[in-house]
């Protein structure tokens, strides 16, 4: 099945929508190059109208960073970054695999590094001597009593 | 002065106060609990190693 062409247009018609074409056109191009103030006024209104409409509480500012200039968006003061100059910034320390590695977020469960067997062996010695200290303590206190008041 | 009480008799050591056998349960305690703190050090030590690198030369600021 082959696509057919539209019908033709009459000559009306295809006057109309030459003017209606040339009419848009010259109107953009006089918005966009600024030639009228005051259109370019009612402009603006006008987009402020239908943010007002569609936004009554105010227009959320993540949406004015998407959709306006770099003015708006704070991130792009510094240096003359374009809109997706903050998505590829790196904000923190760049790692190494063995900083990356030391960091129990990232190990694999059941990776235990030497440094944290270590530290967990020695902290269970040093409860296992607080726990014995305690018994201790309390077993002479019971048998003797406190040295103070033999 | 015969009514002066003797100091001597009550003052207190570190272990007067225990007998052999008591001596040797705290001595064992101590160790323990000094070989668990050295263990935490040498942790700590290897860990800042990992992150600061072998190399790393660690200087006491002030």
């Amino acid at each position: 099945m082959s696509v057919s062409a539209p019908p033709a247009l009459s000559l009306p018609r295809r006057a109309v929508f030459g003017l209606a074409i040339a009419t848009t056109l010259a109107f953009a191009g006089g918005a966009a190059a600024g030639e009228s103030s005051e259109m370019r006024w009612q402009t603006e209104l006008a987009i402020e109208q239908a943010d007002d409409a569609l936004f009554p509480l105010g227009k959320p500012p993540a949406l004015i960073e998407a959709t306006g200039s770099t003015v708006n968006n704070p991130m792009l003061w510094l240096d003359n970054a374009t809109l997706t100059e903050p998505d590829r910034m790196s904000t923190g320390a760049i790692l190494s695999a063995r900083q990356l590695a030391s960091i129990s977020a990232f190990s694999l469960p059941g990776r235990i590094m030497p440094a944290e067997r270590h530290i967990a062996i020695g902290l269970m010695l040093l409860a296992g001597a607080a726990m014995a200290a305690v018994s201790f303590g309390l077993w002479r206190w019971q048998v003797r009593g406190l040295s103070w008041e033999a | 002065m015969a009514s002066e009480p003797d100091h001597k008799q009550t003052r207190l050591g570190l272990f007067s106060g225990l007998n052999a056998l008591e001596t040797i349960v705290v001595a064992a305690i101590v160790i323990v609990a000094l070989a668990g703190m050295m263990l935490v050090g040498k942790g700590l030590f290897l860990q800042s190693r990992i992150v600061a690198g072998p190399g790393a030369v660690f200087v006491a600021a002030l």
